[in-house]
């Protein structure tokens, strides 16, 4: 039995729908579709999380949106990286990178406290 | 899903509709997922079952996608309004700069029409609207006798005031005041003149006045020694440094030592401005069946529940008891119950309402004027119109570039004009005549600059609109020819409308201009007419003092008279007097001393057996000489009327006429006492004079020889000296004050002037109100010959190419001249008739204003028409001789 998938970290959701959307314009089923399968579904994100995210975003101009036809004809809302939300995602992974790093040395440390 | 109904989604169109959007997002997320379930199998129900279970709370989702979506909205609309409004202000502001001359007139002009109205309503807001300065002012009336002929605001007498408060019950507070007079303020630094008004308590109570410092007159100051004084904000200031321990200061008034208890606020005006202090005195102490005499101002303060009328027929029932109770004294006097604000500024509404009505017609005039300037530019302008509506420029688009261009000229000018209002306001206050009450209270307040706003956006409006119906109207006639007016040079369509439109602007600011013109012209007239008035004496070269001797000091007659004596045998000696008499009233002062008489051998139709009462004035044997009255019966008074002498009296024509129409005066007798006498004969009549009021009929006067004066109470005196014009007024003027202090330093001297200058004060208001009115019309004939300027211009412009013809076909240059000035003359036509009408109707509201001349005043109504055409026609010379010299060679093949 595969481990229970983790939840995503409050906060680092708008960073993942950054991340994807610098694949191209996509729609809300499509990020969440990428993220899941990108994550092998180890990553719990909730669908009805995912709008009010990004309506925020698109608030913030972080991205924008535009009504255009899905893949199978459908009419659907395409969100997509503004200027601004490239520099927010630069900077978001540079400080995750960065915690990231501080944390795993802390936690892979090998020497005893003296 | 989507229970979205069909008009909103057309709104979607225009913006997005949130709650749609989401739902169609969120339903486009379900159908996906419904989809990858149905493609393993599942069927449609089931799948769909499942999507919305692994979805989450979508409702929540739902909800809080479309707060977000609304607020941003929300904010993105408003900023977009800024946005534009920012935008189209740039756009105004540049359009503006490209023809700076033309926007500062507009700005200019506009400013002279909002500045000129807001200042008269800055004063009529101070004096007419502001609430008066006392608790629940509305509330206050005052009460007055009514004269069983004539003047129905007569003083009242003690004993009525005392009846009064005892019978009425339509008064919560009934006080009494004396008239404002002044005495002496010594012991306290160098001696001054103040003004007192002496009141019952009860006058401060009726008022509700609350004090600054101290405590205002209670009615326990009078069982005191009544000694007690409460000071003007302004005394105090200008005294006493603003100190509050002014408080229990002793200061001496006409030799009399006084304790201050309080000062009023600077608010605090009453009953009249220039008030200094104020003094208790009770009634209660005087005998209350005096009724004969009458001296006294009643306010009260109405009861609950009681109104001016109901108080007036309970006052009508007690004055009829009175009259039943008192016949000898009352008979056929009544009562009046007006309200304090009625009493106070009823007088001066007329006078401001027609300055803010002139002042009106000043602004309707601008704005006509300018409504032109911008019809002219809006033609000048049409292929920038055009142009921006062939690029797609919606008609929403450029109305609002045209308004936004009006309302940024309306609001520069409605700033100049505001500032400029605040300047002219002072230069009014500056102008004003003195008698005009409540000048104290005029200031810049909200109300003047909410009144400021409002003609702003109103004149806005009005001129700002003009453009805009122009511009629908081309739109709508020829849209679809836009395309030619990029083309023609010169645009003839739509030209004859245009210039109906505007030349109906003419008309209207002229016929207002004639109006103005009229209403300055009549009182011009009248002021001719005043200034041409026989007053019955030759005022030019007179100087007048006014003295009044305190009365602890000088209490006999006897000492009274050796006093002035001394001061007129001392004037006499002065450089540049040619003579000097005295009068026990002053010369350019209404309300003197009125005595009632009885005849010898002739019953009196009053039930008093007293004619009615009439000005008194005890006089200096030279009098008549010295003011040039002439004598036109008997004698004037001379060395033989000495106190011991038998007594004598001169009434003038007026008197004659009234009491002995159809015989001589001269030689009847009559009594101030009673039918027993002791009498005195009449032994001349002059001529009538004109007090200050020069546009009254002449009052009747008695004049008795000053020697003979027997009250010793009337001790105050205007010394009359007649200079020779050797020396200036202000010269005499201050020798006669030191000839007076030369005898007694501490005599207050009340007025001292030229006599004409007092006729000028006198004339005050109707002078304050032709100046005005004068210049009001002077500035709206400036405008209307900008205006017909301006339309002739255009108008020759427009038709250049029909007057290059004309010339080229030999019409002489007159002819063209004759074309262009006709058309002036004709709007002028229109404009007379219409404002002649109009005039004939609004210049009646002048009323009082205008003297011996009728408001129909033909001359006048003549004068403004020649001035009108005059105007017309000089306006239309320069653009008519810009006709003729078109070379129509050039003119034609520029077409």
């Amino acid at each position: 039995m595969p481990p229970s998938p983790v939840d995503v970290l409050q906060g680092t959701l708008d960073m993942l729908v950054l991340k994807a959307l610098t694949w191209g314009p996509m729609h809300g089923y499509s990020i969440l579709g990428w993220l899941r399968q990108t994550t092998d579904g180890e990553l719990r994100i909730e669908d009805a999380a995912l709008y009010p995210a990004l309506h925020r975003m698109e608030a913030r101009r972080l991205i924008d949106a535009e009504w255009g036809l899905s893949e199978n004809n459908r009419k659907a809302k395409f969100y997509r990286l503004t200027t601004r939300g490239r520099r927010e995602l630069r900077a978001e992974s540079e400080s995750w990178s960065r915690y990231v790093a501080v944390i795993g040395k802390v936690m892979t440390a090998a020497e005893q406290p003296g | 899903m989507s229970h979205t109904p069909i008009w909103r989604r057309y709104l979607r169109f225009v913006r997005p509709d949130v709650r749609a959007d989401v739902d169609d997002e969120l339903e486009f997320h379900l159908a996906m997922m419904v989809d990858a379930h149905t493609a393993q199998g599942v069927d449609r129900d089931e799948a769909r079952r499942r999507a919305l279970a692994e979805f989450g709370d979508i409702t929540r989702a739902r909800q809080l996608c479309e707060a977000i979506d609304r607020r941003q909205q929300r904010r993105s609309d408003w900023g977009e309004m800024l946005e534009s409004v920012v935008r189209d202000a740039r756009f105004a502001v540049r359009a503006l700069r490209r023809s700076p001359g033309f926007t500062a007139t507009i700005i200019l002009t506009l400013a002279l029409g909002i500045g000129a109205s807001t200042a008269i309503f800055t004063i009529v807001r101070g004096v007419l609207l502001r609430p008066f300065p006392y608790a629940d002012p509305d509330r206050l009336v005052r009460v007055y006798e009514r004269r069983p002929r004539g003047d129905d605001r007569n003083v009242v007498s003690a004993g009525n005031y005392v009846s009064w408060v005892e019978r009425a019950r339509s008064f919560a507070v009934l006080g009494a005041h004396m008239a404002p007079y002044g005495i002496s303020l010594t012991g306290d630094g160098d001696p001054i003149q103040v003004t007192t008004t002496d009141m019952t308590p009860s006058t401060m109570r009726a008022l509700g006045a609350r004090p600054a410092v101290g405590r205002t007159l209670v009615d326990e100051d009078w069982t005191g020694d009544g000694r007690v004084v409460v000071l003007s904000h302004a005394l105090w200031q200008r005294r006493y440094g603003a100190d509050p321990g002014v408080l229990g200061r002793r200061i001496v008034l006409d030799h009399e030592p006084y304790t201050v208890v309080g000062v009023m606020p600077a608010e605090f005006e009453f009953p009249a401005p220039g008030v200094d202090l104020w003094r208790p005195v009770t009634i209660d102490a005087m005998p209350a069946n005096e009724r004969r005499s009458h001296n006294w101002l009643v306010v009260g303060r109405l009861a609950r529940g009681a109104s001016v009328a109901s108080a007036s027929a309970e006052m009508r029932a007690i004055a009829g008891a009175l009259e039943r109770e008192f016949p000898q004294f009352m008979s056929g006097w009544g009562t009046a119950v007006v309200s304090l604000r009625e009493d106070v500024v009823g007088g001066v509404r007329r006078l401001l309402v027609i300055l803010l009505a002139g002042a009106t017609l000043l602004l309707v005039v601008a704005c006509a004027n300018i409504a032109n300037l911008l019809l002219t530019r809006a033609h000048a302008r049409r292929r920038e119109m055009a142009l921006r509506g062939a690029l797609g420029a919606g008609v929403g688009r450029l109305v609002r570039q045209l308004l936004t261009e009006s309302v940024l000229v309306a609001v520069f000018g409605g700033l100049l004009g505001t500032g400029a209002a605040w300047l002219m306001t002072r230069g009014l206050l500056a102008l004003a005549p003195s008698d005009i009450p409540r000048l104290g209270a005029v200031r810049t307040d909200v109300a003047v600059l909410v009144y400021a706003l409002a003609t702003t956006v109103l004149s806005g409006l009005a001129f700002g609109l003009a453009p805009v119906a122009r511009l629908l109207a081309v739109r709508r006639e020829r849209a679809p020819q836009l395309h030619t007016i990029l083309r023609a040079s010169d645009d003839r369509a739509g030209h004859g409308r245009q210039r109906s439109t505007r030349a109906a602007f003419l008309v209207a600011q002229l016929a207002v201009s004639l109006v103005l013109l009229t209403s300055a012209g009549l009182l011009l007239r009248s002021a001719h007419r005043l200034a041409a008035v026989d007053y019955g004496y030759r005022p030019e070269g007179l100087v007048a003092m006014s003295l009044d001797l305190p009365r602890t000091v000088y209490d006999s007659i006897r000492k009274q008279a050796e006093l002035y004596d001394r001061i007129l045998g001392r004037a006499r000696t002065l450089p540049g007097v040619t003579g000097v008499a005295a009068t026990t009233e002053g010369l350019g002062q209404s309300g003197a001393m009125t005595f009632s008489f009885a005849i010898e051998g002739r019953p009196s139709t009053n039930p008093s057996g007293r004619e009615d009462p009439q000005p008194l004035r005890a006089v200096t044997p030279d009098y008549f000489q010295v003011l040039g009255m002439p004598v036109k019966r008997g004698r004037a008074f001379d060395a033989r009327d000495r106190a011991d002498a038998p007594s004598v009296l001169i009434i003038n024509e007026a008197l004659a006429r009234l009491l002995w129409p159809s015989s001589d005066p001269v030689g009847k007798r009559i009594s101030f006492e009673g039918r027993s006498g002791p009498w005195l004969e009449i032994v001349g009549v002059v001529g009538d004079t004109r007090a200050n009021a020069a546009y009254e009929p002449a009052a009747p006067a008695v004049f008795i020889p000053y020697a003979q004066k027997r009250w010793n109470w009337l001790s105050w005196l205007t010394v009359v000296a007649r200079t020779d014009g050797s020396r200036g007024a202000d010269a005499t003027v201050a020798a006669l004050r030191a000839a007076v202090w030369e005898q007694d330093k501490q005599l207050p001297i009340h007025a001292l002037s030229s006599v004409p200058d007092l006729y000028r004060q006198g004339n005050a208001r109707r002078r304050f109100a032709t100046v005005l009115t004068g210049a009001f019309a002077a500035a709206a004939l400036l405008l209307g010959m900008i205006g017909t300027y301006g339309l002739l211009s255009y108008t020759v412009a427009q038709r250049r190419r029909e007057f290059g013809i004309r010339l080229a076909l030999g019409a002489r240059a007159a002819q063209v001249t004759r074309v262009v000035v006709g058309e002036a003359l004709g709007i002028a036509v229109v404009a007379i008739a219409l404002g002649t009408v109009a005039a004939l109707g609004l210049t009646r509201l002048l009323g009082s204003l205008l003297y011996e001349v009728s408001p129909a005043d033909p001359l006048t109504l003549g004068a403004v028409t020649v001035l009108i055409v005059a105007v017309a026609w000089a306006a239309a010379w320069v653009p008519a001789r810009r006709a003729t010299r078109i070379d129509p060679a050039i003119t034609i093949r520029d077409a």
